[in-house]
């Protein structure tokens, strides 16, 4: 089976397709991470309306507020992952540059992986207000065990740890090959 | 300490220039440059092997070690 040309220059359609969705997902981010922080002062701006909708459907007034924290918690983990993106991208430029193995992208790796490690955290205190949400009015039945906490989130921060430190390795091998003659 | 690389001096004796030595072992010049200003991190036996057998000489007289 041909393997992708990835040299200099090359083109590989599974990357291209990966930059793509990369644009489409960094753009989606910058949108989302717009709405969440505008919603609430918006909201806010029209306090008396929502708050009227809130005692219709049975909620308590003070679920108001928590919007805004769920809008700032959730601008954090758009802009981690935007910040993630970013660096997976450029990580993808190298490779079509037919230079993947640099230092560069060892850094970019571990950078990723701490903010994995961020977006995880994030995502626990921003999981449980969208549970608490969801559950408004309280429904008795409703039982959400939710917490946020992926093993498949943990487990991806860790091969991009692994990886890091492989092309940490990848990069001194290469600088040692391009110094032999 | 250092290795030297004294493949100048050996290429003044056989009155062969870089140019004319990189054709006849097949290495760019630009590759055999960087082993006679000392800039190579490591020399492959390919490459040891074409230069001992177009200079007529041992590795030993290419390379020298110096302690700073």
């Amino acid at each position: 089976m041909p393997q992708p040309d990835t040299r200099r220059g090359g083109h590989d359609p599974l990357l291209t397709t990966v930059l793509w969705l990369l644009t489409g997902l960094l753009v989606l981010c910058l949108f989302l991470g717009v709405f969440c922080l505008l919603a609430y002062p918006i909201m806010l701006l029209n306090q008396d309306y929502f708050l009227s909708e809130f005692a219709k459907s049975g909620i308590d007034a003070s679920a108001f507020k928590w919007i805004g924290v769920l809008g700032v918690v959730g601008a954090a983990e758009l802009a981690l992952t935007y910040v993630f993106l970013r660096n997976l991208r450029k990580i993808i430029d190298s490779v079509t540059d037919g230079q993947p193995f640099d230092v560069l992208n060892a850094d970019r790796l571990r950078r990723m992986a701490w903010l994995s490690v961020a977006m995880q955290i994030v995502a626990v205190p921003m999981t449980r207000l969208i549970v608490w949400f969801d559950a408004l009015p309280q429904k008795p039945n409703v039982h959400h065990n939710s917490d946020g906490i992926s093993i498949g989130a943990i487990l991806l921060t860790l091969v991009i740890f692994v990886l890091a430190r492989v092309f940490r390795t990848g990069s001194e091998l290469q600088a040692d090959l391009e110094g032999t003659v | 300490m250092a290795i030297v690389v004294k493949l100048d001096d050996r290429l003044h004796e056989k009155r062969m220039t870089l140019t004319g030595l990189a054709e006849r072992v097949d290495i760019t010049l630009a590759n055999l440059s960087i082993l006679k200003t000392g800039k190579a991190k490591a020399i492959r036996f390919s490459t040891l092997e074409a230069i001992c057998r177009e200079l007529d000489c041992q590795p030993g007289d290419l390379l020298g070690f110096t302690k700073d």
